[in-house]
């Protein structure tokens, strides 16, 4: 009984492999081509999509290849890739994502990128970057100390970002700050300057998705601040207040450098409108100053003084936000978490709801070492 | 009773075995499930759902105390008579049937999506066939050591989900019972299946070493249970937002999409595959139970005999009817109900008998 019940089961077992078909959509690396890069534009009032693959060959002189066409789709845009691209095209590795400015100025682009989450063998830590021109320029942009696109840009977003110099959103990333209503997203922005791909910041978006406004390194890092992603080590620089340059050099700035720091943001609901109250506290290293200071005496002063222009510059950028309605931090997590009643009643329109709220900013700082010279 | 049927398990074993059966495939929808109905303070219902799931577990102890050294079925037959114990056997072998096949296709729907998007399901059910058969034949020793094996191969699988802290909002958890506690109570309703289980200590009772220490076995392996439920929803809750979480009809598997280590982009391929162990624990006891009752009721053939005669009917049915995903989730829903019946209010109707039973024809529990 057991021996044939045995025999009989290694018999289906064998016919069974033989029935396997889930190999046979297999790709050998050799034959395939890997794009890395992916861009999406409008073109036209037409979507247009971009790819960059590397080429692995000693005798190709260009060390990249591209690809483009007009689509409905990105799924449909196979097709095209494999006409294009030599070998079977194995789009599902991809780096980075490019959106050209044209395409972020149109409500609801996201939904164009629904095929990397709708299949799941795509992967979704793409980095999300936002370029400030037509993407064409970026794909077909070549220097000779670049590597090949997708990687240099990832490197690019990654080494930033972690000095919060702009913000590292993944697809995945992205489609949960689209997704959450009490917050807007922010993904990393790049620019061409010279002939050379450089990073120009943060591109800040609304809450369906179109471009409304962008910030520099130093917003950027303030933005992380209050968000509290920012690491130790983010660096500001400010023009001390009091002091005017003299001759050539901005010889008014000083710059530092945060160490351990706490963001303490507080809502309350007064008159009909949310209220924030901000707390920057934080201890800091003075890492240039380019005018005299005795900061051995006066270093309490000192930090008084620098604490003026980074509150300035925080209620700037939160006047920036307000002013296009969008809300970066995700102040209405806290307004969520802590006045659920009020933002219940205005959780479809939080836009609207923030440019109304109040700010009260107050910005802490404590030197904890001026620096090796005087 | 110590003839060759009777195979031992320890108290760990009989714990895991109960703890994997019940997380399964519940582990995958439950934070979903929740928070459609209670948002982001679904985790509360699990609470509930605890109390309630060990409340009954307790009281099947109970019964089995009635008669510790045979199954269900003979405590039937020695209380009730022999019919109403056939008819029993008969219930209870298309319950666990109904839940095995369940498993099976949402295990095959899984891999299918996420692993193998070109291979037919009823080949990937065919494939499980041959561990079920392998493992099941052997009766509820080799399962019990299976579950042991099972648990200590996916003890990485929390590490990997609390990496995905590091994008955690806090905030999302608060205000806690945002609508009041209607919601959660509603809520409640969808933990009966997840803590589907329990009702194996009517099988697993006669094999205890340490009988004494059933009730508090099954308090363990309830809180075990709820313990993981506990932390996969709160993580879940923790990184999608309260208005995002319903976009995804896998978030416990789309949050490992966030994680990314230098050596390997996508984890939750390993994680899929890896945790094809853990479904499997819920369709290997299921079948062993359904051949079983099956044996039993017709009072013939051996256990493996049975069991192969099971499995081709799977295998065959499969073919025929082809499920999808919405049959395999309509039948989740269902479970809700059928099994609220079978391992809560079955067991209280069977004890409250029992207690009178007794009573009238004096005869002391053992």
């Amino acid at each position: 009984m057991t021996d044939s019940i045995r025999k009989v089961a290694a018999c289906v077992a064998g016919l069974l492999f033989l029935l396997l078909t889930g190999c046979n959509d297999k790709l050998n690396l050799e034959d395939s081509t890997v794009p890395l890069g992916l861009g999406l534009d409008i073109v036209d009032d037409k979507l247009h999509f971009y790819v960059s693959a590397p080429v692995f060959s000693k005798e190709a002189k260009k060390k990249s290849s591209e690809a483009e066409g007009a689509v409905r789709g990105l799924r449909e845009s196979r097709s095209l890739l494999d006409a294009q691209l030599p070998g079977a095209v194995a789009s599902r590795n991809y780096q980075v994502i490019m959106i050209g400015k044209e395409m972020l100025r149109h409500d609801g682009w996201f939904i164009m990128l629904d095929a990397f989450f709708r299949d799941p063998r795509n992967t979704t830590t793409v980095r999300m970057i936002a370029v400030d021109g037509p993407v064409s320029e970026y794909i077909y942009t070549k220097t000779k100390d670049r590597p090949m696109d997708g990687f240099f840009l990832r490197g690019l977003v990654d080494t930033s970002s972690r000095m919060a110099e702009t913000v590292k959103t993944t697809l995945q990333e992205l489609h949960r700050q689209l997704d959450d209503k009490a917050m807007t997203p922010a993904i990393a922005e790049v620019k061409i300057k010279n002939g050379k791909i450089m990073l120009k910041g943060t591109a800040l978006l609304s809450q369906k998705g179109r471009y409304e406004t962008s910030l520099n390194y130093q917003e950027t890092a303030l933005l992380q601040l209050l968000r509290r992603d920012a690491r130790a080590g983010v660096s500001l620089s400010y023009p001390f207040p009091g002091v005017s340059k003299t001759g050539l050099f901005d010889t008014e700035y000083v710059s530092f450098s945060l160490g351990a720091h706490s963001v303490k943001i507080r809502p309350s609901y007064e008159n009909g409108r949310f209220r924030f109250k901000i707390k920057v506290k934080s201890v800091i290293v003075v890492t240039e100053k380019l005018f005299e200071y005795d900061l051995w005496k006066k270093h309490k002063e000192f930090a008084d003084k620098l604490e003026e222009p980074m509150k300035a510059q925080i209620e700037e950028l939160l006047a920036k936000c307000r002013q296009h309605k969008i809300d970066p931090v995700g102040f209405g997590l806290y307004a969520r978490a802590y006045e659920y009643s009020h933002y219940k009643e205005v959780q479809d329109r939080w836009g609207d709801e923030f440019s109304r709220a109040d700010f009260d900013v107050s910005v802490d700082l404590r030197i904890a070492s001026p620096g090796a010279v005087q | 009773m110590k003839n060759r049927s009777y195979r031992p398990i320890t108290t760990l074993q009989f714990i895991l075995v109960i703890s994997t059966f019940q997380i399964s495939v519940a582990f995958l929808t439950l934070p979903r499930e929740l928070a459609a109905q209670a948002g982001t303070d679904g985790w509360i219902a699990i609470l509930i759902g605890w109390a309630i799931a060990t409340v009954a577990a307790l009281i099947i102890v109970k019964v089995m105390k009635y008669h510790p050294d045979g199954t269900i079925l003979d405590l039937l037959k020695r209380y009730l008579g022999a019919w109403p114990a056939k008819i029993a056997a008969a219930v209870l072998g298309a319950y666990y049937f109904t839940l095995a096949y369940d498993g099976y296709v949402i295990t095959a729907l899984i891999i299918k999506v996420w692993l193998l998007p070109t291979t037919y399901i009823y080949i990937l059910v065919i494939l499980m066939m041959l561990p079920t058969f392998q493992i099941a034949q052997h009766g509820l020793q080799v399962i019990g050591r299976y579950s042991e094996m099972v648990a200590m191969l996916s003890i990485w699988i929390p590490f990997i989900y609390l990496i995905t802290l590091r994008y955690a909002h806090w905030l999302n958890l608060l205000p806690v019972l945002k609508e009041g506690w209607m919601p959660v109570f509603s809520a409640a309703r969808s933990m009966v299946s997840p803590m589907l289980g329990i009702a194996l200590t009517f099988f697993l009772y006669p094999h205890l070493t340490k009988k004494e220490r059933a009730a508090s076995a099954v308090v363990i392996s309830n809180s075990f249970t709820c313990a993981v439920y506990l932390g996969i929803t709160i993580i879940c809750y923790l990184y999608y937002s309260p208005d995002g979480i319903m976009e995804y009809n896998n978030p416990v598997i789309g949050i490992m999409k966030s994680v990314e280590f230098k050596f390997i982009e996508r984890v939750e391929i390993p994680f899929i595959a890896f945790y094809l162990f853990v479904f499997s624990c819920v369709w290997i006891p299921s079948m062993y139970i359904v051949s079983y009752c099956s044996k039993w009721l017709l009072g013939k053939g051996t256990d493996r005999g049975h069991l192969a005669v099971w499995c081709a009917v799977i295998g065959i049915s499969i073919i025929i009817y082809r499920s999808g995903y919405q049959d395999a989730y309509r039948l989740i829903r269902n479970f809700n109900l059928i099994g609220f019946i079978m391992e809560f209010a079955m067991p209280v109707c069977l004890l409250v008998y029992l207690a009178i039973y007794t009573r009238i024809k004096g005869r002391k529990p053992i």
